[in-house]
């Protein structure tokens, strides 16, 4: 049986994270959900079906084929909802089995005749047909229906990830003046990472693994369970339980029950906690989340123009990739950053919904830097770190940057006016 | 006060440049030593002085005082039609 990945339509439930990536592609524990599936379920994915202006990236970072059901018929597959946290109670034996969580299809196993006989271009119809000759069953893969759930679950999902990988040990150099605190087997240094004196890696109430080429210097606690991916940095501080940071991330402050999906810095002082922060986020120095209300009342999110409940008392930003925040900048609890905004600091509490490629300054969103100029500058920021922005990655955001005007003008023209009363 | 008169205001405020030093020749980046932020500090007080917008990268291509000014200009007048 062969492995499909797949988006269906609460994909954008994940935004801003998910507008410039598949659901499949956003982290839970130690990687990206579709790469962890295929590990669990011990399938390699052979094809993945997204969002149509996802494609050429995806296909370029999954290096299989994207959108396309070519060939499909020759095989059993499953298809896996890419919004699965744990894909368990999944027989590989069985065929023509759909697993539902409540209306959404978490997986179906297919024969080869059942998909030669429904398979078509239109993937949606081509579910829907599978969908028709399947025993269907509730299923107990998880089902993540918003970033939050990704975070809330992470500690756990690093502790499975932690087993599932059966790497520990100091592998690589700790410097005489760092310190294990609890069971040294729930601790794994890479071989090529390096850990400097002054370091605390308290592993007391869950693993941490540092990957490859991680190096952590003095004056930093972390605590388990975290990841450490490969290449990133930690530049002092407390880097809490429950985080996954990285590739190529470098991180100081404090970090606690966050997902840094890679390439991105923090790294000055400043609190980011219950937080999902995109791709080549720079947070300024001082940048600070509230994820807790004053009153303990649980938090809402603004998602696609309007309020969502999370009936979570601890949630904190989602940042997009490519934003960018000045030094000082306070984000609210339950704050949404869509991608390449610049957030400039007024001293106050920033808005919750502060949509794509704008600028919040002094508090009021304003058009933004100029999609031209905002490219450039994101080339020049990738290319540091040896990464090409192509025609395939500016077409994607050119897509967002279209697909977001209506919000961004609306919102610029809503704090045009209260100016105009104030 | 004219258009030009309330520009020359904002700049003297947020710049903090000295009145008889602001020609319509006179360079943002060269003679006042303007940064991006310093930018975006004048084109925020513009726009809440003439509840006008001004796209950043549009501010950006204004490089001298007269060019901002007759921008401006431009602007207010498209809004009163």
């Amino acid at each position: 049986m062969k492995l499909c990945i797949f988006e269906d339509e609460k994909c954008e439930d994940f935004y801003p994270i998910s507008l410039t990536r598949p659901v499949f592609g956003l982290k839970l524990g130690m990687e990206e959900l579709y790469k962890r599936d295929s590990r669990l379920l011990g399938l390699k994915v052979e094809r993945a079906f997204c969002r149509g202006y996802l494609a050429a990236t995806s296909r370029k970072s999954m290096g299989i084929p994207v959108n396309s059901t070519e060939g499909m018929a020759r095989d059993d597959w499953l298809f896996l909802n890419g919004r699965s946290m744990n894909p368990i109670g999944i027989s590989l034996d069985e065929a023509d089995v759909a697993g539902m969580r409540g209306q959404d299809v978490a997986f179906i196993a297919a024969s080869k005749q059942t998909v030669k006989k429904h398979l078509c271009a239109d993937f949606k119809l081509f579910l829907e047909g599978l969908l028709k000759d399947c025993d269907r069953a509730e299923a107990d893969t998880g089902l993540a229906a918003h970033v939050w759930d990704l975070v809330l679950r992470n500690s756990q999902a690093i502790a499975e990830d932690y087993r599932s990988f059966r790497r520990s040990g100091i592998q690589g150099e700790m410097a005489d003046g760092s310190y294990v605190v609890g069971d040294k087997e729930r601790v794994y240094v890479a071989p090529t990472a390096k850990v400097d004196p002054l370091v605390v890696l308290d592993a007391a109430n869950g693993p941490i693994y540092l990957d490859e080429g991680v190096r952590v210097y003095p004056h930093t606690r972390v605590e388990g369970p975290s990841y450490i991916g490969k290449d990133s940095q930690l530049v002092g501080g407390k880097i809490r339980e429950g985080c996954s940071i990285g590739p190529v991330c470098r991180v100081g402050g404090e970090v606690e029950e966050s997902i840094f999906q890679g390439y991105s810095n923090k790294y000055h002082d400043g609190f980011i906690g219950h937080s999902y922060v995109g791709e080549w986020v720079n947070l300024g120095a001082l940048t600070t989340n509230s994820d807790l209300k004053n009153d303990y009342s649980t938090v809402q999110v603004f998602l696609r123009g309007r309020l969502v409940e999370t009936n979570l008392t601890k949630v904190g930003s989602a940042i997009g990739d490519h934003v960018k925040t000045a030094i000082g900048t306070l984000l609210n609890t339950g704050t949404v950053v869509g991608v390449m905004t610049v957030v400039m600091p007024s001293g106050e509490v920033s808005p919750k919904n502060i949509p794509s490629f704008c600028l919040l300054h002094r508090n009021q969103i304003r058009g933004g830097l100029g999609f031209d100029n905002l490219i450039e500058t994101a080339g020049k920021a990738m290319s540091r770190r040896g990464v090409e922005l192509g025609p395939d990655e500016i077409a994607v955001l050119k897509h967002i940057y279209d697909a977001t005007a209506e919000e961004r003008e609306s919102l610029i023209r809503r704090d045009r006016r209260k100016r105009a009363r104030s | 006060m004219s258009v030009e008169e309330r520009m020359i205001k904002i700049i003297t405020d947020v710049l903090g440049v000295e009145r008889e030093k602001i020609t319509m020749d006179a360079r943002f980046v060269e003679d006042f030593g303007v940064e991006s932020i310093d930018t975006i500090e004048l084109l925020a007080a513009s726009e809440e002085e003439f509840d006008i917008e001004i796209p950043l990268e549009d501010a950006e291509k204004n490089t001298t005082v007269g060019q901002t000014i007759e921008y401006v200009k431009r602007r207010v007048k498209a809004k009163k039609r």
